[in-house]
């Protein structure tokens, strides 16, 4: 930290925010003079005038007296929308003004954000946005479901979930969420993970899990194999998870699962064979269980 | 419930941005270019993009709105021109009873003082700028430019440093 100071040690000095012993070493430095002689002169630039009043006239006759051309039915359609809009907002709690992304089951999703950034959805999986948002460099969308995200340098990147929030600066990582469980796998850059009572930083390779309030941290290889190249990977997953993951890539409902819900899962199915994939989690976990159409009934534990 | 919003295409609340942000813009893109009717032209152009799209900027974040049109408009323009910045005319440092030597060196001192921000980097001279003549806090700076507080007390570290080594032992 010590290093990391003494790089700003000027500017804070014109703050007077230094420590006392930085303040006296400072005084007593050779150079001292030389910086109060170029401080007091700078503190005296002005810019020359600018003639507002003059730019003002300008800009006003292009702008509010102009007269903008609006569509004929503007001045009704305003009225109209916004009493729709209330109606939908007591019922739905619809937000006005946000872009949806939702991929269906069994297919992923590629969406480009306003500022470039990436984001691949799995199966089943929605993200919200605000443009307003993003055109002013706030960077922030909420997600349901599990989405890779590809960050271009720039502002404070924000995923929002409704376990925790990932906070990124530009980078490549994934995130899943669950109802009560956040799962982070950080593939390049650094990422910030929160939520209501813990923090936690990635780096390459490094994932992260909070499943309520408790955390587990694992490092995993950025060349593995992901649902990305159509196979869903897990780690010491909740069973109740891998359960969401099969639901969201086959379109189908696993009934009787609440006494399986906390056995942990590693290993992983393909997404392109129904049956394999269910044998693959259901053999493994040892769990009997009857397939019919699109339900899938698990054997009574 | 958020309380309701001033509207930008309000012309009373247009005025009124154009009032507050207006001089600050056209000083910020003048320190990255040098150029006055550029910078002017840089204002009018961001204010009149900000009527257009007024729907869709807050009023209370227009100024990072304005200034990231004009930064774009401005990396548009030609640019790599030398940077000659002209300032108020400076009248010395004391009021009256100064010899006329003294008189002239403080202006000496003042003309290189400017030609050596002229040279600083660009990201440099527009924090330097910024904080000594728009009296802008490094809070209010990093919320502008988009960093961290920390950086701009970087780059202010470094104009300093680099402004003292071109102005010699003094």
């Amino acid at each position: 930290m010590k290093n990391s100071n003494k790089d700003t040690l000027l500017a804070r000095w014109l703050t007077d925010d230094l420590t006392s012993k930085e303040a006296q070493d400072f005084k007593a430095s050779e150079a001292y003079q030389s910086y109060e002689k170029i401080s007091a002169y700078a503190n005296q630039l002005e810019t020359p005038p600018y003639d507002t009043a003059k730019a003002w006239d300008a800009i006003s006759d292009q702008t509010i007296h102009k007269v903008k051309v609006r569509p004929l039915y503007y001045k009704w359609a305003t009225g109209i929308a916004a009493s729709i809009v209330l109606l939908f907002g007591m019922f739905y709690g619809l937000n006005v003004g946000t872009t949806t992304y939702q991929s269906d089951f069994g297919a992923q999703l590629s969406v480009v954000l306003p500022d470039g950034s990436e984001a691949i959805l799995n199966a089943n999986s929605e993200i919200e946005f605000n443009k307003t948002d993003w055109e002013n460099e706030k960077r922030t969308l909420e997600l349901d479901g599990e989405a890779y995200f590809k960050v271009k340098k720039g502002s404070l990147f924000m995923v929002k979930t409704s376990k925790g929030t990932v906070e990124v600066l530009g980078t490549q990582f994934n995130v899943n969420s669950f109802a009560n469980t956040l799962e982070v796998k950080c593939y390049t850059g650094k990422v910030r993970v929160s939520d209501a009572t813990n923090k936690a930083i990635l780096t390459t390779g490094n994932a992260y899990r909070i499943i309520d309030t408790v955390e587990e941290n694992w490092t995993f290889k950025t060349t593995d194999n992901s649902w990305l190249n159509n196979e869903n990977t897990f780690y010491n997953t909740p069973l109740s998870n891998v359960f969401v993951s099969l639901e969201n890539q086959f379109k189908i409902s696993i009934e009787n699962k609440n006494s399986y819900l906390n056995q942990r899962f590693t290993g992983s199915f393909f997404n392109d064979d129904k049956n394999l994939a269910l044998k693959t989690v259901l053999e493994a976990m040892n769990i009997s269980y009857v397939f019919n159409k699109n339900n899938v009934i698990l054997a009574a534990n | 419930m958020t309380k309701p919003n001033k509207s930008v295409c309000e012309s009373k609340h247009f005025e009124s941005l154009f009032n507050m942000h207006s001089t600050l813009l056209r000083n910020y893109i003048y320190y990255k270019c040098g150029n006055f009717n550029l910078a002017e032209d840089m204002v009018q152009e961001a204010f009149i993009s900000l009527w257009n799209h007024c729907e869709k900027v807050n009023y209370n974040e227009a100024l990072f709105y304005l200034k990231r049109v004009a930064n774009n408009k401005f990396l548009n323009t030609v640019k790599h021109q030398k940077v000659v910045l002209e300032y108020s005319k400076f009248k010395g440092t004391e009021v009256n009873n100064e010899s006329p030597e003294f008189l002239y060196e403080e202006k000496e001192f003042m003309k290189k003082l400017q030609d050596a921000i002229a040279v600083l980097p660009e990201k440099q001279r527009e924090v330097f700028l910024l904080n000594r003549i728009d009296k802008m806090t490094y809070k209010e700076i990093a919320a502008l430019l988009n960093l961290s507080v920390k950086a701009v007390e970087k780059r202010m570290h470094n104009a300093l440093v680099v402004l003292r080594e071109k102005l010699g032992n003094i």
